[in-house]
């Protein structure tokens, strides 16, 4: 009876259940259960590992393609991890007829993206299948990364620490709608995809408690899950929030909540609040942060609760991302 | 037979033990019985307990006693259920009240707070009566009830009056049964109760009470009986438009309060059924049509594009003390920020309000269950309530042919939350909460929720909440504890009529609604149901039409036109001869045509709001929504400012016969589906000739009541017909239904003391999971 949901797969609410009462319960063990975006493997050297595959339509959209997101993908979930990523898989589901061109262009892209991150391509597997058995071309990476620096887990939050994010959000998501629905937009929005271990490099120091890549389920899904296991709650400010024009104007006409939409490029980064001011410092040294802010604290109160401050200066509940925003107003 | 019988008999006995139950308390219940038996020369003894009035009376006439215990209840009093067994004569000398029992079961109704009687404004106005200009004076016809009580039994010592010992002279008042004053809770002086202070807006205090503040333009944050009011004088343009832009408050009218109802008639026409309902003790806001008066002393921008002022008189001593200033109107609005909940404490008061009020007339009477106003509008003859809240909260509906077979909590819907707690006969509807999406309304939702339970004592055991998957109301509910139940949005709508009119029986329901999540995934709004409690049909309903962006899209008339007429019409036949579309630059056009042909963020809904929010977008009457509802009310003040000019420019007082709009029905899968592409069709040609927007709204009306009417009339010739949803807030609408189906069998039931919006949803959502457990 019941079955899977596209929803299943956007990362919110129902990706969330999927995961605890299958995934979880069948597979869990101490190194899944650690529910990170990578997961640290014991040893001498310790080892992040992680995986992810990529079924992205359009294939190629403005900022990026396929293949730059299937590299980055993978090297920021080991970059938020504390990792520095060295060695990714290849893995390519193509379909019959892909045009042979188009798959180039995609494998270049992955070479000078893998360039860009300082990441190794060390295997890979091809496979085909038949017209119609998948969509033009799916990918799945795989990545591992020395862990170079000890990441607090998100146990350690605690009231005060201060939330910032690498730069404006909601962009990757317009960017593909637009790219798909043949939207044009007066501004068009190009998508934020890129590698961020450069950029976590440029800002890391002692203070970074957490970080995050904020991609399915955007910006609020990730604060939802980071307050659940942190047991804390987070306020965040409307105004605060770095949007650019074009996404608030497409969001506008079409009824998105930004908060929601994925990004490819951005990280979240939960900090002790004296360091906060440098490290906001230097994100913004580096050409991936400059729009980087401050959209948030941490504060005492019901844990897993993730508010908004409105520009009226109420509060808003942000859940998690729910199948769709359906109409409320009656 | 039998019950005249034992009727006799008991008359016969010469000793009864009677016990009352309902509003009994606080009410002068007890001094009524006690006069009533020293007229009727009765021995033996009342008293109160938390189940209720209990009498011992012996003595000759204890019939005559009986019948006048029902009859000549005070005012306030509100008995329902009164029960008397033979008792053994104990010859009592006289007739005592005797201290009230703590009982462990409480089973008395609080009474709802009371407008200011005539005899206490007589003992403020006279100048040597201890109370004379005494902001808090009270009786026991009169005063703070619901507002101040923390719990049952009602005594001083559960109110937030327990900080004031009375004084000696009150004291007296309080413990002398032929006194007015005797057990009234609340009661006070100038020397034992609370005081006013009036504070700038650095907390400095001031002398007086702010009238030389108001005539100066000044904004009075005041604290009322359930909460703060913003005031200010309504003559003043300025003092208006700084309210208006400090509240960021849109285009939605204010309240009004007005000096007497004499006064008020210089604006408004006022007929018999709403002066009953300004003069009553609730003393609600009544939305009132406005006179043309060409020297009104009332600004445009008080309410901006509507025919109508909500007015209420002064409802507490300090009202009526603030019109010792030499104005006949005051603005009295809520004192809430955009979007969160009343302020009611003094503390947030001067803080969250800075920099709107630059006055604070505050007391030190604590308010602890916030209560906004009510508000409430004659419509068809009947009033119907658009907000229910101070002055009929905490009144149950009590069931008279079933029951509540367990405590039960029914959440409400997100907007205009109002929960409802049930069990046994009783339904107790919580007062206005507001829009839960805001964080602050919902923790005041948790809070009123935990303080009803004990003022009605009802601990909920089973929890009925709407079935929209992302309202906050659902998802509050689902992380309780307790078995829940979703109950489709309209189904509670439909049912929360049946039971106002205890009707358990299937019947036909026509719903007018904003949107409700509907059983189809779709949204909901235009429904004919077919059902009662236990179960609900679907038999027809507004065809679905796309809403473009959802909750965003609502607040955009014209993209909601937009996306009719494009899905209605051909495009040929609208689209170069509206110059509306010029409103829309070229790339919206094409963002939005894009959106609807690749179903982005698109919603079919079958919305009958939604139909009137595209109507009035069409006509441009309103393309930019600030609060709830604007587009319909603004739409509906253009028909009816219309219809009254007909009317007074025709010679011989009738209006011209104006006719309705073409519409379809068919059906289709078994359903009828109203069509509405003929009516746009009209709609357009009409504006593209030039008719006026009034007339073409009004002709939309007669088209919108005449297929609500012909759509009962597929199913059934005779018999019970509900109408309920928002919609039916609308009163032209409304009173052209009812004249559409005068003349046939049908007959029209509606929600009589709940609104029939979401306000009521509540009620309906306890009685389906009633009828599930
Ligand atoms: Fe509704
Ligand atoms: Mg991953
Ligand atoms: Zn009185
Ligand atoms: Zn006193």
């Amino acid at each position: 009876m019941e079955r899977i949901l596209m929803a299943h797969g956007s990362g919110g609410r129902l990706s969330h259940e999927l995961i605890t009462s299958l995934f979880q319960k069948y597979l869990g063990n101490s190194f899944l259960n650690q529910m990170n975006d990578a997961t640290i493997l014991p040893g001498q050297e310790q080892l992040a590992i992680t995986t992810d595959s990529f079924v992205v339509s359009p294939l190629f959209f403005r900022g990026g393609n396929i293949g730059r997101l299937a590299v980055c993908g993978t090297v920021n979930d080991l970059a938020v991890s504390g990792a520095a990523p060295m060695f990714l898989s290849l893995a390519l589901i193509l379909e019959e007829g892909l045009p042979i061109a188009e798959l180039e262009q995609i494998i270049q892209s992955i070479a000078e993206t893998a360039k860009e991150a300082n990441i190794a391509i060390v295997c890979g597997d091809t496979k085909v299948v038949e017209r119609g058995s998948a969509d033009k071309l799916f990918i799945n990476t795989t990545g591992i990364g020395y862990v170079s620096r000890t990441l607090v887990n998100p146990q350690q939050i605690q009231p005060g620490d201060v939330i910032l994010v690498t730069g404006t959000i909601g962009d990757h998501e317009i960017a593909i709608l637009s790219e798909r629905e043949g939207l044009e937009f007066e501004t068009p929005v190009t998508s934020d995809c890129a590698p961020l271990n450069g950029l976590i490099d440029c800002f890391f120091q002692t203070g970074v408690k957490c970080m995050r890549d904020p991609t399915r389920g955007g910006v609020a899904t990730t604060l939802n899950e980071l307050a659940q296991q942190g047991g804390v709650c987070m306020l965040l400010d409307e105004e605060a929030l770095p949007i650019l024009p074009g996404v608030k104007g497409a969001c506008d006409m079409l009824g998105l909540d930004p908060l929601y939409l994925a990004n490819e490029g951005k990280a979240l980064v939960i900090v002790k609040p004296e360091a906060a001011e440098t490290i906001l410092h230097k994100m913004h040294s580096h050409p991936l942060g400059q729009g980087a802010a401050q959209i948030g604290v941490v504060m005492e109160g019901k844990p897993g609760l993730v508010l908004l401050k409105t520009p009226l200066g109420g509060k808003r509940i942000l859940g998690m991302l729910e199948g769709e925003h359906l109409p409320r107003i009656c | 037979m039998k019950k005249s019988e034992s009727w006799k008999k008991e008359m016969t006995l010469n000793a009864k033990k009677i016990y009352l139950n309902g509003i009994v308390q606080g009410v002068g219940f007890r001094p009524f019985v006690f006069k009533l038996a020293e007229e009727l020369d009765i021995k033996g003894w009342v008293n109160n307990s938390s189940k209720g009035v209990t009498i011992h009376a012996e003595g000759e006439s204890l019939d005559v006693f009986f019948q006048r215990l029902l009859s000549d209840a005070p005012p306030l009093a509100k008995i329902l259920s009164i029960r008397s067994e033979e008792a053994r004569a104990e010859s009592y000398e006289s007739f005592k009240i005797t201290q009230s029992e703590a009982q462990q079961e409480a089973d008395v109704l609080i009474s709802p707070d009371v407008a200011t009687c005539q005899d206490c404004l007589q003992d403020m106005a006279e100048e040597n009566n201890r109370r004379f200009e005494y902001p808090f004076t009270n009786c026991t016809n009169c005063g703070p009830r619901y507002t101040i009580i923390r719990d049952v039994p009602y005594d001083r010592a559960q109110t937030t009056m327990s900080t004031f010992p009375m004084c000696e002279a009150c004291g007296e008042e309080y413990q002398n049964p032929r006194d007015r004053r005797f057990h009234a809770q609340p009661v006070a002086c100038k020397n034992c109760g609370p005081k006013v202070k009036l504070l700038d807006s650095s907390g400095q205090q001031l002398s007086g009470i702010g009238i030389e503040q108001l005539l100066q333009g000044g904004i009075l944050a005041v604290k009322g009986l359930g909460g703060f009011h913003l005031v200010c004088d309504a003559r003043n343009e300025q003092a208006i438009e700084r309210l208006r832009k400090r509240k960021e408050r849109g285009a939605k009218p204010f309240a009004l309060m007005a000096r007497s109802i004499e006064k008020a008639r210089k604006e408004v026409k006022i007929e018999n059924k709403q002066e009953e309902l300004l003069l009553s003790p609730a003393a609600p806001i009544v939305i009132l049509e406005r006179v043309q008066n060409f020297s009104s002393s009332l600004p445009e921008n008080i309410a901006p594009g509507i025919h109508t002022l909500g007015v209420m008189l002064p409802y507490t001593p300090l009202h009526h003390l603030l019109f010792k200033g030499p104005y006949d109107f005051l603005i009295v609005t809520s004192a809430n920020l955009s979007g969160r909940p009343l302020i009611y404490r003094n503390e947030e008061a001067l803080t969250a309000l800075q920099g709107i009020a630059d006055y604070f007339l505050v007391h030190d009477r604590e308010i602890y269950h916030p209560c906004d106003d009510s508000v409430v509008q004659v419509i068809g003859e009947e009033p119907v309530f658009l907000r229910r809240a101070r002055g009929y909260v905490p009144l149950p509906i009590v069931l008279t042919s079933s029951r509540f077979k367990k405590p039960l909590l029914g959440v409400g819907g997100d907007l205009k939350n109002a929960f409802c707690l049930a069990h046994n006969q009783r339904a107790f509807l919580s007062q206005y909460l507001g829009d839960l999406e805001g964080f602050e309304t919902m923790e005041r939702f948790q809070q009123e929720l935990e303080s009803f339970q004990r003022v009605v004592n009802i601990t909920p055991s089973v929890i009925a909440h709407d079935k929209h998957p992302n309202y906050y109301s659902t998802r509050f509910a689902q992380e309780e504890d307790y078995p829940k139940l979703p109950v489709q949005h309209h189904h509670a709508h439909l049912v929360s009529v049946l039971g106002e009119w205890n009707i358990s029986e299937p019947t036909l329901g026509i719903i007018c609604d904003g949107t409700g999540f509907g059983s189809d995934h779709c949204i909901w709004g235009f429904e004919v149901l077919y059902g009662n409690a236990a179960s609900c049909e679907r038999l027809g309903h507004l065809e679905y039409l796309p809403l473009p962006g959802g909750d965003a899209g609502v607040k955009h008339p014209l993209r909601i036109a937009y996306a009719y007429l494009k899905t209605l019409l051909a495009e040929e036949d609208w689209l170069k001869t509206l110059p509306l579309w010029k409103s829309f630059s070229q790339n919206e056009r094409q963002i939005l045509d894009r959106q609807l042909e690749k179903k982005i963020q698109v919603f079919q809904t079958s919305s009958a709001g939604r139909l009137f929010d595209a109507v009035s977008g069409l006509m441009g009457i309103c393309t930019e929504v600030t609060y709830e509802g604007q587009a319909a009310i603004e739409l509906e003040s253009e028909a009816a400012r219309f219809f009254k000019q007909s009317l007074s420019e025709s010679t011989d007082g009738r209006a011209e016969v104006i006719s309705e709009y073409p519409f379809e029905l068919r059906t289709e899968e078994g359903e009828y589906i109203l069509g509405v592409a003929p009516l746009f069709k009209s709609m357009v040609l009409d504006l593209t000739q030039g008719i006026s927007r009034g007339k073409i709204a009004y002709r939309f009306h007669l088209t919108m009541a005449r297929a609500i009417a012909e759509l009962a009339k597929k199913f059934q010739k005779e018999g019970f017909l509900a109408l309920s949803g928002g919609v039916f807030q609308n009163k032209l609408l409304t009173e052209l239904v009812l004249q559409n189906l005068e003349t046939t069998n049908l007959k029209v039931i509606r929600s009589r003391t709940l609104p029939p919006g979401d306000g009521g949803l509540a009620f309906g959502q306890v009685l389906i999971a009633n009828e599930v457990l």
